[in-house]
């Protein structure tokens, strides 16, 4: 739930419309997968060059998660 | 440094040199005459960048600037002065001092205020000045502050949700961290057990600072240049690094060889570059690709 609301926090921060971003949470057995969702001309800055962005997204939510697993995708 | 007041500076941009230089000095726009030596290139989200460099002369020293300019912590004037709300955007790129887009906030006051209008005087008046003070209104380095405000706020509130309890503090840059004088806030975080904030090769820390200038950029539209660190490591890291650089140039010194230190991230290898950058007898140099990517201590030829 927290990583829900980090990634969500995060994105809106970075976008031109924030009115656009959402985060669909499917907890799976071992594995939790975020997808964010962002409007189309927003893809670049969430993602970023190389994914640059992405995956400094993705170093973060793994301190929040701790243990557990989480994927975040972003489509 | 002090003793002469005249150096360069660098920055993404040459706004940021120049504010670079500016907070070294605790100088307002207004004081110091800026002559362009490189402009620098932006690159694409900062890949291909080349910085760009100023050389600042201090117009007209005065007592009262030296007592300021021997204030340890600029840092806490500043941050109670320029306190902006979260909403309120670092002076703009407009020729308009603050006050005519600050929100009912108390934006930077007085002081930060009158230097504004001085520096707008002072651009109209200096051409090559004019370029720049197009991108870089009222109060500059009270604008970096500002910046490292927005920044606080929103790494603040990423902390929380990533569950930490910590709180975020802003403050300038170490010396051993930052090129003669050019020191940047930086937004050290403080709790305890927040080792994890910082990560192998200081990844995390890495991927914080660079997401809360995207967001800081975002809101602000400008570049920003503020560090983040986290109780001080970066800071103690640095002088340790500079240390480390100079023994291990003193080894290869001793041996005659060539000396490869451990990989690290680009902010560590700089300052270990910064360390040696003026030292007689060696020079050096990164090699290897990526996170292998690391310092050679190399002997000069002629010395």
């Amino acid at each position: 739930m927290r990583e829900k609301e980090l990634v969500e926090y995060i994105a809106k921060a970075l976008v031109d419309n924030p009115d656009r971003v959402t985060v669909k949470e499917t907890q799976g057995a071992s594995v939790t997968v975020l997808e964010l969702h962002v409007d189309r001309d927003d893809m670049g800055r969430v993602i970023g060059k190389d994914g640059r962005v992405a995956n400094a997204i993705r170093t973060l939510l793994k301190v929040a998660a701790g243990d557990r697993r989480v994927v975040l995708e972003i489509v | 440094m002090t003793g002469e007041r005249s150096g360069e500076f660098r920055g993404k941009t040459i706004e940021a040199a120049i504010n670079a230089g500016l907070m070294a000095w605790q100088l307002s726009r207004a004081e110091v005459e800026v002559e362009v030596i490189r402009p620098g290139s932006r690159g694409v989200l900062g890949i291909g960048a080349e910085d760009a460099i100023v050389r600042l002369t201090e117009i007209r020293p005065s007592k009262s600037q030296a007592v300021v300019q021997s204030e340890p912590q600029p840092a806490k004037t500043e941050k109670a002065e320029s306190k902006p709300a979260p909403e309120a955007k670092p002076a703009g790129p407009k020729s308009q001092p603050a006050e005519s887009k600050a929100p009912p906030k108390p934006q930077p006051k007085a002081s930060a205020r009158s230097e504004a209008k001085s520096e707008t005087v002072k651009a109209e008046t200096r051409p090559e000045a004019a370029k720049t003070a197009g991108a870089a209104p009222g109060g500059i380095s009270a604008k970096e502050w500002a910046a490292a405000e927005l920044g606080k706020e929103f790494l603040a509130g990423l902390l929380s949700r990533a569950g930490l309890r910590a709180t975020v503090e802003v403050i300038a840059q170490s010396p051993a961290e930052s090129e003669e004088g050019s020191r940047v806030p930086v937004l050290n975080i403080v709790g305890d057990d927040l080792g994890i904030l910082i990560g192998r090769q200081n990844e995390v820390l890495s991927a914080l600072e660079f997401i809360t200038r995207l967001a800081v950029n975002q809101r602000s539209h400008g570049r920003s240049q503020f560090t983040v660190d986290v109780n001080g490591y970066r800071a103690k890291r640095a002088e340790s690094l500079r240390k480390l650089g100079l023994r291990m140039a003193e080894q290869a010194i001793q041996s005659g060889r060539t000396v490869v230190l451990e990989p690290m991230p680009p902010a560590e290898r700089r300052i270990i570059h910064l360390a040696l950058r003026d030292h007689p007898k060696v020079f050096t140099q990164s090699v290897g690709e990526g996170d292998r990517r690391k310092v050679t201590i190399v002997l000069k030829k002629d010395a």
